[in-house]
């Protein structure tokens, strides 16, 4: 297996190094993104089913 | 299914909820899929795939570069479908689903322009041109960044939705410009090697793995997508009483 790609080793493992981790990256932030909704949310439905003083 | 109750069924993806749990049980059957066919894709490019005779190793760059490029523009056109479906039709998911499709488009268009780069250098001696087909690609990473600053831009959130969506439909017209700059003007970019109706340019030993991780590429672009629209979701109808539900 040739991990070195001769004179253009930089340049294709530069570009592949960036594609996976901007992937990466996509899948942290959508998932942060849903988790952060989850929360709020579940914390506006703990507010709304408090019992409210008279 | 008949016809009837297949348009039921398109009908209902209007409905928060139901597209809140209908993303939930697709998104799987996207991600793992997706997931694989990168690291499959991916390794064969890098590995099995045989080096070109003109640009040797470089070309392995095609591997990222034209997925990334693709989802640049297919994710705009999603964009901006929805965005019109919204604009047109009010329904307010539509603009929901292009908020979502927005940073994951802009990343991949940004992705496309810096693997691009990366690949012009040494075939090219430089990093940039102001070349048709780069300053149009440049032009949509514009577009996704104003989308999303004017969906934000708004105290109330429909204004925004509906100035962000007409942005949407208007920049439109920069994809064909993309797609056929390199046959309009005369550019240092290489005219279309895959998505020919002929007979593609490209060898078949080379070509399977660029299927596999545009397939890949595609299909995660999909699932992002749905987790990111089911977060808006939850953002805008957390007051709603199903969303208590759906959180048990």
């Amino acid at each position: 297996m040739n991990l070195s790609f001769g004179v253009y080793g930089g340049y294709v493992w530069s570009a592949v190094g960036l594609f996976v981790f901007v992937t990466l990256v996509n899948l942290w932030a959508a998932r942060a993104a849903y988790s952060r909704a989850r929360e709020r949310a579940s914390r506006a439905n703990a507010n709304n089913s408090e019992p409210r003083s008279p | 299914m008949s016809w009837q109750g297949l348009k039921l069924w398109f009908h209902s993806l209007a409905s928060p909820p139901h597209l809140y749990r209908f993303a939930a049980t697709i998104e799987p059957w996207l991600a793992w899929p997706a997931w694989i066919l990168l690291g499959i894709g991916l390794y064969a490019g890098l590995f099995i795939a045989p080096a070109d005779y003109q640009q040797g190793d470089a070309f392995r760059i095609i591997y990222v570069h034209v997925p990334s490029a693709w989802l640049s523009m297919a994710g705009y056109a999603a964009l901006a479908v929805a965005s019109a479906i919204g604009l047109i039709w009010r329904i307010k998911l539509a603009h929901w689903v292009a908020h979502a499709a927005a940073p994951i488009g802009a990343s991949f268009t940004f992705l496309a322009l810096v693997t691009g780069s990366i690949w012009g250098k040494p075939m090219w001696g430089a990093w940039w041109v102001w070349d048709a087909r780069l300053t149009s690609e440049l032009v949509l990473l514009f577009l996704f960044l104003g989308y999303m600053a004017l969906a934000q831009a708004f105290d109330d959130p429909r204004k925004g939705d509906r100035a962000a969506a007409l942005l949407a439909v208007v920049g439109v017209v920069n994809l064909p410009i993309i797609k056929f700059s390199v046959d309009w003007w005369s550019t240092l970019h290489q005219p279309a090697t895959i998505a020919k109706f002929g007979k593609p340019s490209i060898s078949w030993d080379m070509l399977w793995p660029l299927l596999a991780v545009w397939l890949g590429a595609t299909l995660l672009f999909a699932a992002l997508t749905l987790l990111r629209t089911r977060a808006i979701i939850l953002e805008r109808e957390r007051s709603q009483s199903w969303v208590a539900e759906a959180l048990r």
